[in-house]
Order: C-alpha cells, then structure tokens, then sequence
C-alpha cells in the first residue's frame, strides 16, 4: 500500500493505492497517526486506487474510524470498486461509515 | 534411472547438495525442466520469474528444511501443482498471497471474479497462518487503537527475530477441471476451530478472516489442530 496525503476544507483527504492487506499495518499506524493532528475535522480516505482488500485492513480502517469519533472527526470512504467494494457490502461498512463514489 | 532434478538459484552448490541428493534429486543451475527451485531469500520478481513457465512444480527457500520433502511436494509433483516452502519474513516480504494467486493463474486461466475470490480467501488464510499462527500474535491486539501500537511494534519485532521469521509457511495449489484446492499450512500452536463459529459484530476489528474463507470456497477443511486450513474452489 502507498498513500499521498493533500489538505482538503476542514481536513485531509488521504489517497491509497495498491493492495490494502495485513502487511499493511505501519502505513495504518502513519494514517491512524494523523487523526490527532489537532484542526483537522474531516478526513476522507479515498479508495479508487486500492485493488484489493482483505479483513485485517478493514479491521485497521475500523480501528481508524474509532479514532476519528474520538476526536470528534468525520471519516469518509470514498471510491471503493471490484473487489474492494464488494468486501465492504460483505461487511456492511455502509452503515458505519459516509461512503461516497 | 533419471534422476528428478533440483535447480539451484543464488544459492552454494554445498548448502543444498546432501539433502537434495538424500531426497532422491540431482542438483542442475539451469531451471529448464528441473522439477524444484532452491533459493536463497527470494524476491517477489524471482519468485514470479522463476515459476513463469512449469515445469517447476515447487520452490524451496533454503535453508531447505526436510519437512518440505513430505506428501506435499509429493502431491505438487504428482498433480504438477505448485508447492512453496518460505519463510514466515520472506512470505510477509513479498505478499505470498498475490504471487501465489499470479502464479496459479497463469497455470490455470480463470475470470477475475474468480481470482478475486480466491485471493480474498487464500489472503485470510496466510494472514491467520503468518500473523496468528507463525508470529504467534493474536487478533485481539487489534481491537483498539491504544493497543494498535502494540501490535504493530510485535509483528515488526518477530519478523526479525529468528524464532518466529524462520518458521514456515507451505502452500500447496493443486487443480482437475473439477477443482482448484489450496492448501495453507504454518508451524504455530493452532487453533481450536470451535471459536470460529460465531458471526463477527459489525464493528469487530477482526474475527471476519474465516467467515470469508467459508463464503468463498466450496469447501473448507481444517487439520494438524488448525495448522493446516485447506480451501476448495468449484470452477
């Protein structure tokens, strides 16, 4: 997994690519990591350049997701497709995260 | 009689000639029709390199232990399926999953849907084999941000600590035109398959692992006390 990270209104937004698996935990912790940059209000993570996707990356963008309510951020999913996608109605990420295409 | 050949690759004639010759194998470098591939620490490129055309059915990184001389390799060489034997360090390194998967399709053609699936689900499987089985770290490390560090820290640590890095992990693909099966096996304490039965909660951190492997394969069959998960795929 490679992110690029650009300030958008109100926050981040975070742009992966490549494939999002269990090998994948230090560049979690650098993501999971920004969420206590204080000023930050939004943070979308944008998902159109992930190709795959595997449970203990969901768990880390939940592990995300409980960070963000803790400092009162809104987190946004944004571009999920194929596979990804597809994992994510499995899990039914639609009702706990915003998801948008 | 001819004997079955052993290639070598970036490794010492020395380190690999008794025990492949105990095994009944000939030591050649050229890979052209040798039947398995010795190699020191491969790279995801070798590793693709190396098995772009079959023959070889197997690769062995070295040190190659005895344990990878077993049915396994047996059964790769008798189905003229793929075998891997690595290390736990070097299958993290290269996401085994994703060589494995490029491998076997390319062996045996298939829509992506399919690929996708199987990945997904042979993915689940070496993520349990490597990180709960063979680092002996459990999931449960990964149920709250405060202990995320933690886990993170554990997993970096064991992967260059020769206890847990040098433990192997097996893969065994074999295909008929009814079938594709792959087998994962790792060298943890196993586990006990009865905690497995229970849904994940929406928001469980993990836990989701063996209920996609059973969503996606056709057959599920676990063995050597959790040591061993082997996944079919109808066509």
């Amino acid at each position: 997994m490679e992110h690029t990270v650009r300030s958008v209104a109100e926050g981040k937004e975070v742009v992966l690519t490549g494939r999002l698996t269990f090998a994948d935990h230090n560049g979690f912790r650098s993501i999971i990591a920004m969420f206590q940059e204080p000023g930050n209000k939004r943070f979308v993570l944008d998902l159109s350049g992930v190709e795959f996707i595997d449970s203990a990356a969901l768990g880390m963008v939940l592990l995300a997701r409980d960070t963000a309510i803790s400092k009162g951020v809104s987190l946004i999913l944004k571009g999920a497709k194929g596979q990804v996608k597809r994992i994510m109605e499995v899990a039914k990420f639609n009702k706990l995260f915003a998801m948008e295409d | 009689m001819t004997r079955p050949l052993l290639a070598i690759a970036g490794v010492g004639r020395s380190d690999v000639e008794e025990i492949a010759v105990r095994n009944g194998y000939a030591l050649t470098d050229n890979l052209e029709n040798a039947f398995i591939v010795a190699a020191a620490s491969p790279s995801r490129e070798d590793m693709l390199r190396m098995m772009a055309t079959e023959p070889p059915y197997a690769l062995i990184e070295t040190p190659v232990p005895q344990s990878a001389f077993g049915q396994r390799l047996s059964r790769a060489l008798e189905m003229r399926g793929l075998y891997m034997s690595l290390s736990t360090a070097t299958a993290f390194q290269v996401d085994l999953t994703s060589v494995l998967c490029s491998i076997c399709s390319r062996r045996l053609p298939m829509s992506e849907e399919r690929r996708y699936d199987i990945e997904t689900a042979v993915d689940e499987a070496l993520s349990n084999a490597m990180v709960h089985g063979n680092l002996d770290i459990a999931s449960v490390l990964r149920n709250d941000p405060a202990d995320f560090d933690l886990y993170c820290d554990l997993v970096n640590e064991r992967l260059v600590t020769p206890l847990y890095a040098t433990r192997r992990i097996e893969v065994l693909a074999t295909w008929t035109p009814d079938s594709l099966d792959i087998e994962v096996h790792d060298e943890g304490r196993g586990y006990d398959i009865s905690n497995f039965n229970t849904p994940p909660q929406l928001e469980a951190k993990c836990g989701r692992g063996f209920t996609l492997i059973r969503s996606l394969a056709s057959n599920v069959t676990i063995a050597e006390h959790g040591r061993s998960l082997t996944m079919s795929f109808a066509p």
